[in-house]
């Protein structure tokens, strides 16, 4: 059985990408701002890896969210498995693999994610206006830095991983 | 895409033994893993705190001696009117440990003051949150009150090694017993998602109806001791926009918080005195 650790440095460029949109949002949060682009760590481990490896990226990356944005520990972790095992099953419905398909699937993901998240963490503010009002604000504005960010994650992302010949390791107990 | 025969559900089953590998690990396990990334990622946000003061240090250094000279002219009239101010609260102090002798009184609980340096602040919409460089080994304890020159800052939620989070009094998961100026009778302040681009505010329920506000001269809310961690009368808001509640028993309203709540760089603990001496010990 041949391992692919390649995910660790898709995994690594995640926690570097989590780690400066809070850096961004501790300096905007000033305007009661908040980006929330966590939908494009989901997509790198989707582009590359086979479905065991994608998902131990993706949910050690929620693990990492959890700690970073103060959620509930666990509830980042669930909520990214699901939506990529969702991507990952629709995915072979798109013709092609283009980059429209592609920002079309980061916009719903993440979309759904920060909906989700809003809905089950804040159950006792929905009947306030303000909060409607944040929500759509913040993922209007979200979603539009996503579509500027979108391209250039992702050929960071393929440039790193084309960059380091894969590193495999052979598991012997199954020769 | 390289799958030539994809199988639909061999994905969901995948994630199935996922979660269920997840469930299945012990809780121990779970709090150490959240604990030591947490305290693992703790001095990268010390260290952005230290680059910002270094920033502004630098940027300092660019004004003018004038500048200099006129700051701290500002300054030394500010610390006349403190040491006056000091003086006036040291008598009333001695005061009121008369007046608590001579009526056999109930103490006040007594608390020092801890000041802490802010190294992040995350504003979600789900909540409001800063992290300061203080932790257990600082003597900081869960529940504190957080206050800074303007009044309430929050209630210290977490506390790590060498860092706590503080839940902000706008988060819409703060609560806390509050009461008017003036008027003793118990209201409930709690925060609310904030809209973007608006100043920090917040919502008091179960106002008597008897209270009125005129735009002229708002009502200001307090901290109230029946809220446990915070001291008597310590400032919260400003009281505007009320309402009747639902009940028509009681009034709701609009709470202004203070404008620089979002953007305060440094804060103080309140640490009961009883609770930093069993620490000591």
């Amino acid at each position: 059985m041949n391992i692919d650790l390649r995910w660790l440095l898709t995994f690594f460029g995640n926690c570097v990408f989590i780690f400066v949109i809070q850096l961004v949002n501790d300096t905007i949060g000033t305007q009661t701002i908040f980006l929330y682009l966590n939908g494009l760590a989901i997509f790198a481990p989707l582009l590359f890896y086979p479905i065991h490896t994608g998902l131990l990226c993706t949910m050690l990356t929620g693990v990492v969210v959890d700690v970073f944005q103060l959620t509930p520990f666990g509830l980042s972790p669930f909520l990214f498995a699901l939506t990529f095992t969702t991507c990952y099953s629709y995915r072979n419905h798109f013709k092609g693999n283009t980059s429209f398909h592609d920002t079309l699937i980061i916009q719903v993901s993440n979309a759904a994610l920060f909906l989700t998240l809003n809905l089950l963490l804040n159950t006792s503010n929905i009947i306030f206006f303000s909060f409607w009002l944040s929500l759509f604000v913040n993922l209007i504005i979200s979603q539009l830095v996503l579509i500027f960010i979108t391209p250039w994650f992702l050929n960071f992302h393929t440039f790193v991983y084309n960059l380091i010949s894969p590193p495999v390791i052979e598991n012997k107990s199954h020769r | 895409m390289a799958n030539q025969k994809f199988k639909p559900t061999k994905p969901w089953i995948i994630l199935l033994l996922f979660l269920i590998a997840w469930w299945v690990i012990p809780s121990v396990v779970k709090s150490f893993t959240e604990v030591s990334f947490f305290e693992l990622q703790a001095p990268v946000w010390n260290l952005h705190s230290k680059v910002k003061d270094l920033q502004t240090y630098w940027t300092l250094r660019n004004h003018s001696k004038k500048d200099l000279i006129e700051a701290s002219r500002d300054l030394a009239r500010i610390n006349a009117s403190y040491q006056l101010t000091l003086s006036e609260n040291t008598a009333l102090r001695e005061e009121l440990e008369r007046l608590e002798t001579l009526l056999k009184l109930p103490k006040q609980p007594d608390f020092e003051y801890s000041l802490a340096r802010v190294s992040r602040r995350d504003l979600s919409t789900w909540s409001h949150t800063l992290l300061i460089h203080k932790g257990l080994h600082e003597g900081m304890i869960e529940g504190a009150a957080v206050i800074y020159a303007h009044g309430v800052v929050g209630r210290i939620k977490k506390v790590y090694s060498h860092s706590s989070i503080v839940e902000l009094v706008s988060s819409p998961t703060f609560r806390v017993a509050a009461h008017i100026v003036g008027d003793t009778r118990p209201i409930t302040y709690q925060g609310i998602a904030n809209a973007p681009f608006t100043t920090p505010h917040g919502q008091a329920y179960n106002i008597p109806t008897d209270i009125k506000t005129v735009p002229e001269k708002p009502l200001k809310l307090v901290s109230s001791k029946l809220g446990g961690a915070f001291p008597d009368g310590l400032a919260i808001g400003t009281l505007s926009k009320l309402s009747g509640s639902t009940d028509g028993l009681f009034q709701t309203a609009h709470i202004e918080l203070a404008n620089d709540l979002h953007n305060i760089q440094e804060v103080a603990v309140l640490l009961p005195l009883q609770q930093s001496i069993t620490h000591e010990h």
